[in-house]
């Protein structure tokens, strides 16, 4: 595979503007072999048969959170972590991953979740809602590993927000993961397998369109199913997303909330998926709320440090990005709100270890609160 | 000592950590911005302190092992590719940042980026002048040592301009404090510039003390538009000549503009010729400077001249001449860009010359640069890296050199010798039958660097492996 990229890396003409805000070669104080530009070379010279593909070549290219923030930098216009996903897929094929992301993989494959938690537990959030959840509609709700198992109030906070809006939503009947962890960890059959599934199960609500709090699994349904050639032709949309588009053909409920609030890019929903103006929009919409925007916001949002299966890999200086990220925040904020899970986790334990007077809210949550007050 | 026991000694002095050996840092370390070089170092040491950097110093000074300083690898002349192996000294670990607002200074350690001194200075209303379009990358040392220059050069030169002082490690762990933190300094010769733009060959710059100046208050930005380059150098020499005191004077020509509206669909007219330039101050008065250049470029037969409303339009008009690196690296996996500069009087023949090769060899060669201090970037572009490519691109590479020496001008402005403008310095040199100073060169690095360590085989030692053209 990477003689046929050959050509491409050609184009990297090492002007190294991609280094710099780099979050991982950030916490190795700019070494190359953990920056942009040095996974570029190191498959440059695996391509060119200069270097023999190892194990710690592999550590490196999965040693990348898969931000983004180096394609934007590029001049030459290489779209870096998709270069990047792809040495990983054909390192995964000569057996060069490391031992952390194997064993994540195999809890997937194995538990249906990278948390190796029991299914019945994925389903624990409904005790925070009154009535049993509907199993059809047509807007399926996927919720996605993180959320279900790690963030059991913002599942409550989505699906009521939802209905409470008049939304035919449904939750997916044993719903598992929808294979986006296997994706960046390289192992293609077997996510197209997993994403299969979750279609399926899917179309089993009765619905036409998925919304998700997880953009994540809003791009392994939406982007990476073509290239496995699953083309399910399910609407696909991030809870945000959603939630802006209803606001504009319903009458916009009474939210109310007095609070100094600051919103957080996730890497996904922003630089990949260009979701930027719904989240803002959403959380303006809140009377009371004062919106101060991050410092390093939209495009130039610097990442939390958990994407890519970057935690799995390092969670130390994956936790350091976390906690640098963490500096972006304005002073006097209460609420540190975004819109991805694993953006919530990440920045949830760098306030914890920082000891920061600052809440992590979802926007699902925040709205949530907002509403029920 | 065998350099196993070197590594060993290394290791041991300054921690494991800091002292890289394994194939792929040694493969990564080995390249920097230009197409053409590569080299292997024996291992990569990364610098926390200048107590680091005294360290290696002391040692392969006493075991005769090549150094070589680097910042972020961005040279665009070979400067910091390690020909001879040794050591890769990384010093972009080194990114204390203090700004001194009372006395107008900004102390930075050498691996600090251009972009993050000003990012510090404008916390505090200030700015540091030299802006080489790799700002955001280049570092404080790297900057010093190539003396890098960019679009403000019209205006505030290059970085030996907004030097005062630096703390360098020579061969053997010496110290030496160079300058003083102060605007004004007299004391025996000028050593201090000496290591400016000495890239990497004598010492190790680890700290420098620099100027920085209030943000202005207003910048008003024109974009002018030519039937031809003649028009247009005749319109920069007009301005240049009168009170207006641009702080940016860039050119663009046709093909630059082509290409930046084949890859960023900027739909500016191809005409032969843009020049944007930038002039600031005290809001009044750059109103009517920004109108009197507007007459000038006007009186000089422009086409089009287009103020800047707000920022919004600043950045639109400002987007071509941005684009243009991006433009060509998107459109060509090989760019062989020099940094030429000419007499101003000289500059339209330049181009007119350069556009001769262009069509002489069938070789693409765009044209963009700093042409208010006669400073041109002219890229070289090919569509493949074949060797017959690579060949004629370093003939047409090393003929645009000529025609700069040639019209009384220099081979480079501000991105120096390093590997690949060996042969050109040695013919400027020639011209002005000034040969000798090569040798007075060799000397002066002698007192500093007896062992011949520092980052050897680069401008002025003749390299075996450097181009032979
Ligand atoms: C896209 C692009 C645009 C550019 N635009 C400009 C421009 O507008 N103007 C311009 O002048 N240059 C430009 N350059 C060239 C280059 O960026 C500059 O020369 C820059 O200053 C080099 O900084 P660096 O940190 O990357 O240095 P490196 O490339 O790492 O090193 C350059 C030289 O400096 C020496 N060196 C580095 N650090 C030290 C130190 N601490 N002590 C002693 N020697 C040291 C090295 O040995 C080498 O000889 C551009 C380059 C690119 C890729
Ligand atoms: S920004 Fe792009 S061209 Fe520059 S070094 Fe990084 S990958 Fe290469
Ligand atoms: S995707 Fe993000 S983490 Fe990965 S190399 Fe690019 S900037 Fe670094």
């Amino acid at each position: 595979m990477l003689g046929s990229v050959k050509r491409y890396l050609e184009y990297c003409k090492r002007c190294g503007f991609c280094i710099v805000k780099c979050p991982v070669s950030q916490v190795f104080d700019g070494l190359e072999t953990f920056s942009p530009r040095g996974r570029v070379l190191l498959l440059y010279g695996m391509s060119m048969g200069e270097l023999k593909a190892t194990i710690s070549i592999a550590e490196k290219l999965f040693s990348c959170t898969l931000c983004g923030y180096c394609t934007i930098k590029c001049p030459a216009g290489l779209e870096l972590e998709e270069l990047f996903s792809s040495g990983r897929r054909t390192l995964n094929n000569i057996g060069l991953v490391p031992g952390e992301i194997a064993e994540i993989s195999r809890r997937i494959l194995e538990s249906g979740n990278p948390y190796n938690a029991p299914l019945e537990e994925r389903e624990f959030w409904t005790n925070y809602i009154e009535e049993a959840p509907r199993r059809r509609g047509s807007v399926a709700l996927w919720l996605g590993c993180t959320t279900a198992y790690r963030r059991m109030d913002t599942c409550a906070a989505a699906y009521s927000l939802l209905k409470t809006l008049g939304v035919d939503v449904a939750i997916v009947e044993d719903e598992r993961c929808c294979g986006a962890p296997l994706y960046y960890a390289g192992y293609l059959k077997e996510f197209k397998d997993f994403l299969k599934q979750a279609i399926m199960r899917v179309m089993n609500t009765g619905a036409d369109t998925i919304v998700t709090p997880c953009p994540s699994c809003m791009r392994a349904f939406k982007e990476y199913s073509a290239k496995v050639g699953l083309n399910h032709g399910l609407k696909v949309y991030h809870l945000v997303e959603y939630l802006g588009k209803l606001y504009l053909v319903k009458p916009i409920p009474r939210f109310e909330l007095e609070a100094r609030v600051t919103y957080h890019d996730p890497c996904e929903l922003g630089r990949h998926l260009g979701i930027y103006d719904e989240p803002r929009k959403l959380i303006e919409s809140v009377r009371g709320v004062r919106f101060i925007e991050m410092n390093a916001s939209r495009e130039l949002a610097n990442c939390c440090g958990g994407g890519g299966l970057y935690l799995a890999v390092d969670p130390d200086n994956s936790i350091k990005i976390a906690v640098r990220r963490l500096e972006d925040v304005p002073p006097n904020v209460e609420v540190l709100a975004t819109a991805c899970p694993s953006c919530e986790v990440m920045l949830s334990i760098a306030v914890e270890r920082l000891e920061a007077d600052i809440e992590v809210l979802d926007i699902a949550d925040l709205l949530w609160r907002a509403l029920s007050k | 000592m065998e350099n196993r026991s070197v590594l060993e000694l290394l290791k041991s002095t300054l921690g494991e950590n800091k002292v890289l050996c394994s194939l792929e840092n040694l493969y990564v370390y080995g390249f920097d911005a230009t197409p053409v070089y590569r080299g292997k170092p024996m291992a990569v040491i990364r610098a926390y302190s200048t107590e680091d950097v005294m360290k290696v110093l002391t040692i392969a000074n006493d075991y005769a092992i090549p150094v070589v300083p680097r910042g972020h690898g961005t040279s665009l002349t070979g400067a910091v590719i390690p020909v001879e192996g040794g050591l890769i000294l990384d010093l972009s670990p080194m990114k204390r940042i203090e700004v001194d607002v009372e006395n107008g200074i900004v102390v930075a350690e050498a691996g600090a980026t251009i972009g993050e001194v000003n990012a510090e200075c404008r916390k505090y209303g200030f700015f540091f002048p030299p802006d080489p379009a790799s700002a955001e990358v280049a570092t404080v040392g790297g900057a010093l040592a190539t003396d890098a220059g960019g679009m403000r050069g019209a205006r505030y030169g290059t970085m030996r301009n907004w030097v005062l002082a630096m703390k360098v490690v020579v061969p053997g762990g010496r110290v030496l404090r160079l300058g003083a933190p102060v605007y004004k300094w007299r004391c025996g010769l000028n050593l201090l510039h000496l290591f400016v733009g000495s890239e990497g060959t004598l010492g190790v710059i680890t700290e420098a003390t620099l100027k920085m100046l209030p943000l202005p208050e207003k910048i008003v930005r024109l974009l002018a538009l030519f039937e031809t380059v003649d028009e247009a150098v005749t319109a920069i020499c007009s301005i240049r000549r009168r009170a207006l005191n641009p702080l940016i004077l860039e050119l663009l020509d046709e093909s630059t503009i082509k290409s930046v509206n084949e890859v960023f669909n900027l739909n500016m007219p191809e005409v032969g010729a843009a020049v944007i330039a930038d002039v600031d101050g005290p809001k009044e008065a750059v109103e009517r400077l920004g109108k009197e250049m507007a007459e000038v470029f006007e009186e000089c037969g422009a086409i089009s001249v287009r103020i800047a409303s707000d920022e919004g339009e600043m950045e639109k008009l400002y987007a071509a001449r941005r684009g243009a690196y991006p433009a060509v690296s998107r459109l060509y996996p090989i760019v062989l860009i020099e940094d030429i500069v000419v007499p101003l009087s000289k500059l339209a023949e330049a181009i007119r010359r350069i556009k001769e090769l262009s069509s002489k060899y069938g070789v693409a060669i765009v044209v963009f640069g700093h042409a208010g201090d006669g400073n041109i970037h002219p890229c070289i572009c090919m569509s493949s890296r074949d060797e017959e490519s690579m060949r004629l691109a370093e003939k047409v590479f090393y003929e645009i050199c000529r025609i700069a020496i040639e019209l009384g001008g220099t081979v480079s402005g501000e991105h120096g010798i390093g590997l690949q403008k060996v042969h050109a310095l040695v013919e400027e040199l020639k011209y002005r039958e000034s040969s000798w100073l090569l040798e007075v060169m060799r000397e002066v690095k002698k007192v500093f660097d007896p062992k011949g360590i520092m980052n050897p085989g680069k401008f002025f030692m003749r390299c075996r492996k450097c181009w032979e053209v």
